[in-house]
C-alpha cells in the first residue's frame, strides 16, 4: 500500500490508496511547539495517522517538503546532449541559488522548449541537505520508510491541474503559518512562492490578500504574461483556509473574483466515508504526491539523489572494472613475459647441457671403467677366505683331513676328506657353519671306506661362503 | 530490456568472459609455468650433477692413467709374457716353481657378447705341486699384488704322504681391450 505524508504546521496528513479508495487521516499538532518538542509531536501525529489508515511499520510513504523550505526556479539552457544537461544545470543553479551547491539537494525536470529561440526549459528544485535529513528522520522515527521527497507546491499543483485544467488559475494553499501561492496556466504550474502568512496568525485578513495580489503580479511577470491585467480565470483555495468563509470573502473582494475551495475529488476518511470539501482541501498536497505526474513533472529530491548516487556508483564501478581489467591484462602480460624469460633461461640451461655433453659422456665412461675395475678387484682373495675357514674348522688332533678341495668363484666349495669317525666329520662341518665368513656348510655324505683295513669314515660336503658384495648391497 | 535482464546479461557476460579468460589464458599459462618450473628444476639438478662430473674429468683421467699402468706392460713388452712373468715371480717368492702355466682364453668382462666395454679377462691355468704353506704364501702374495690378477677357481688334492698338494689354479687377469688384440680366442 502506497501512502503520502504532508507535515503541516497544525496537523499531519496522510493519504493512502487501499481497496480502490483514497483514504485520508490527519492528526492535529500544536502549532506553537518548536524544536524537538515539535519534532516529537510530528512523529506522534504521523504514527497516529498511519495507524488510523492501517499502515504497517516500514510502509513506503512519499513526503512533501514545505515550499517555504525550498527554492524553485525555471532555468533555460541551450540545446546540449543529454549527458551535459546536468553539468549545465548545476552551472546555472550555482549562479541563481543563494547557497553553495554542496549544501543543497537538487532536482530538475524538463518542462519543454523555450518560447523564444532555442533551448530547453527545466524546472529546478533545491532544498538544503539538513532539511531533507530532518524530514527523513521524522519519517523513520514514525516507523515508516521514506519514498519520494517532493516540494509541496509541485504536489499541490498536480492536484490542482485536475481541478483547473484550462485557463489561468490562481491557487492558494493556505496553512496555519504560511501560504503557498501558485499560478497555473492550462493545468501547468507557471509560478509558485511561499508567503509567511497564514490563517493561524494575526493580521492575516489584511496581509494575505495583499500577498496574493503581489504574487499574482510577480507570477505574471516571471511567466512572461506581464501584459495581462485583471483577475485570473479562477481562484481556488486549499489547505486549512479552504474552510474559512472570511478568507474566501476577503480574497474575492481583493481579486474581484469569487474564490472557491479546492477539494480533490474521491477522497474519503479512514473508514471509507467521503470527505466534506473543506476537509478534502486539507489533503491537496498529499493527494498530489500520489497522483500521476501529468502536466506537472515531479521534482523528486530523493529519486534524483538516488539516481545521482547510482550514476556515481556506476561510474565508480565501471572505473573499478576498467582498472581491474587493465590490471588483469598487465598481470597476464607480465606473467607471459616472465614465462617467456623462464623459457629462455631453460633454453640457456639446455644449451649449457649440450655443450657439456661430450665431457660428461667421457667422465661417465671413465667413472664406469674405474668402478668396474674396483668391483673386479674387490673379488680378489676370496679363495683365501675359503681356505682359512676350512683350516680353522678342521678338528684338532688330526681327527679329520681333506683329500680334495674344489673352489670356484661364485659357487659352493666342494670338500672331500676322511675323519676318525662320523662325529669328527660332523664337528668339522658344524665348526664351518659357525664361521662368520660361511653362509652354509652341509654334509653330503658320511660313509665307511670300501678298502679292507681302512679305518675311519669318508665324508663329502658343500660349503657356501658369504658374498660380501651381495651383503653390502643388501644393507 | 529491464534492469533485471540487464543485470543478468552483465552477469552472464562476466561469467562467460571470466570462464573464457580462465580457460584460454590463465589456466594454460599456469600449466605452462608449472611445466617449465618442473622442467627447469630437473634440468638445473641434472646440470649441477653434470657440472660436478665434468669438473672431475681431470681426476678421472689421471686415475684411469694410473690404472692403465697396472694393466698393461711398458713399451716393447707383450702382455702375456708380462702377466706370466709376474705369476712366476710370485711363485718364486712363495718358494716353488709352477709345474705349468698356460694361457687358456680371453673374453670380454662380464661374459662373451654381453659387453662391448673397454676390458677383457684373460684366463691362465697354473698347475703346481707344493706344500700347503707355500701355496698359501702364493695366494696371499697374489691377493696383495697391485696387478689385477685373481683366482677364479682352485682345486687342491693332497698327495698320499700329505706334505705336498697338487693344485690347479685358474687365474683371471684384467686387461684393456686394445692390449689383447692379436691374442685370439674370445678377446675380440
Amino acid at each position: 500500500m502506497t501512502a503520502a505524508l504532508d507535515f503541516g504546521r497544525a496537523s499531519v496528513k496522510i493519504v493512502a490508496v487501499r481497496g480502490g479508495l483514497w483514504r485520508c487521516a490527519s492528526s492535529p499538532v500544536d502549532p506553537l511547539l518548536e524544536g524537538s518538542a515539535r519534532a516529537s509531536a510530528l512523529v506522534a501525529g504521523a504514527k497516529a495517522a498511519a495507524q488510523a489508515l492501517g499502515l504497517k511499520r516500514g510502509a513506503l510513504v512519499h513526503a512533501a517538503v514545505p515550499r517555504a523550505l525550498a527554492i524553485v526556479k525555471t532555468l533555460t539552457i541551450p540545446p546540449v546532449p543529454a549527458e551535459e544537461v546536468e553539468a549545465l544545470l548545476r552551472f546555472q543553479a550555482a549562479k541563481v541559488l543563494p547557497f553553495a551547491l554542496d549544501e543543497l539537494h537538487l532536482a530538475w525536470a524538463y518542462l519543454g522548449q523555450a518560447a523564444h529561440g532555442g533551448g530547453a526549459r527545466y524546472g529546478l528544485g533545491a532544498v538544503r541537505e539538513d532539511t531533507l535529513a530532518e524530514l527523513r528522520r521524522l519519517i523513520d522515527e514514525a516507523g515508516l520508510r521514506p519514498g519520494r521527497l517532493e516540494i509541496s507546491s509541485q504536489a499541490a499543483a498536480r492536484s490542482l491541474s485536475a481541478l483547473a485544467p484550462k485557463g489561468e488559475a490562481l491557487a492558494l494553499d493556505v496553512g496555519h503559518a504560511t501560504s503557498d501561492v501558485l499560478l497555473l496556466q492550462d493545468g501547468g504550474l507557471l509560478f509558485s512562492r511561499s508567503a509567511s502568512v497564514g490563517v493561524g496568525g494575526e493580521r492575516w485578513r489584511a496581509r494575505l490578500p495583499q500577498e496574493v495580489v503581489r504574487s499574482l503580479v510577480a507570477a505574471r511577470t516571471e511567466a512572461g504574461a506581464s501584459e495581462r491585467i485583471g483577475p485570473p480565470d479562477r481562484v481556488v483555495v486549499s489547505g486549512g483556509g479552504a474552510g474559512n468563509p472570511e478568507l474566501l470573502a476577503a480574497l474575492s473582494e481583493s481579486l474581484n473574483l469569487a474564490a472557491e475551495a479546492a477539494a480533490p475529488a474521491g477522497l474519503c476518511d479512514a473508514a471509507g466515508a467521503p470527505l466534506e470539501p473543506a476537509q478534502a482541501a486539507l489533503f491537496l498536497v498529499a493527494r498530489g504526491l500520489l497522483g500521476e505526474a501529468g502536466p506537472v513533472p515531479r521534482l523528486d529530491l530523493a529519486g534524483q539523489e538516488v539516481a545521482l548516487a547510482a550514476r556515481r556508483t556506476r561510474t565508480k564501478l565501471a572505473s573499478g572494472l576498467l582498472a581491474a581489467g587493465v590490471a588483469l591484462l598487465a598481470l597476464c602480460g607480465a606473467a607471459y613475459l616472465y614465462i617467456d624469460s623462464q623459457a629462455h633461461g631453460l633454453a640457456a640451461l639446455e644449451s649449457e647441457r649440450s655443450q657439456l655433453e661430450p665431457a660428461v659422456k667421457r667422465a661417465k665412461a671413465l667413472r664406469d671403467e674405474l668402478r668396474r675395475v674396483g668391483e673386479w678387484d674387490a673379488r680378489k682373495g676370496r679363495e683365501l677366505e675359503a681356505l682359512h675357514a676350512v683350516s680353522e674348522a678342521l678338528p684338532s688332533g688330526e681327527r679329520a683331513y681333506l683329500t680334495q678341495l674344489r673352489w670356484t668363484e661364485g659357487q659352493s666349495v666342494r670338500l672331500v676328506g676322511r675323519a676318525k669317525d662320523g662325529a669328527a666329520a660332523e664337528e668339522f662341518f658344524s665348526a664351518l657353519a659357525k664361521d662368520p665368513r660361511v653362509h652354509s656348510a652341509q654334509v653330503e655324505q658320511i660313509r665307511q671306506p670300501t678298502g679292507k683295513g681302512v679305518r675311519g669314515v669318508e665324508f663329502s660336503g658343500l660349503l657356501r661362503l658369504v658374498d660380501p658384495q651381495k651383503k653390502a648391497a643388501a644393507k | 530490456m529491464n534492469q533485471r535482464e540487464k543485470r543478468l546479461s552483465i552477469a552472464t557476460v562476466v561469467i562467460l568472459g571470466g570462464g573464457f579468460l580462465f580457460s584460454q589464458v590463465v589456466d594454460p599459462g599456469l600449466k605452462r609455468y608449472q611445466e617449465q618450473q618442473d622442467q627447469q628444476e630437473l634440468v638445473e639438478s641434472a646440470l649441477e650433477r653434470e657440472r660436478m662430473l665434468s669438473s672431475r674429468i681431470g681426476t678421472l683421467i689421471k686415475r684411469r692413467n694410473e690404472l692403465e699402468a697396472t694393466l698393461i706392460p711398458g713399451e716393447g713388452e707383450s702382455l702375456l709374457p708380462w702377466l706370466m712373468g709376474h705369476v712366476r715371480e710370485l711363485a718364486q717368492e712363495a718358494g716353488f716353481k709352477p709345474s705349468s702355466l698356460r694361457f687358456v682364453s680371453a673374453q670380454a668382462l662380464d661374459g662373451p657378447g654381453k659387453d662391448e666395454g673397454p676390458f677383457v679377462e684373460l684366463k691362465l691355468e697354473l698347475r703346481v705341486k707344493t706344500s700347503a704353506k707355500e701355496l698359501q704364501e702364493f695366494l696371499i702374495r697374489l691377493a696383495a699384488s697391485e696387478r689385477h690378477l685373481r683366482v677364479r677357481a682352485l682345486s687342491m688334492t693332497p698327495d698320499k704322504k700329505g706334505d705336498q698338494v697338487e693344485t690347479t689354479i685358474l687365474l683371471l687377469a684384467l686387461a684393456p681391450r686394445e692390449a689383447v688384440r692379436g691374442l685370439g680366442g674370445e678377446a675380440q
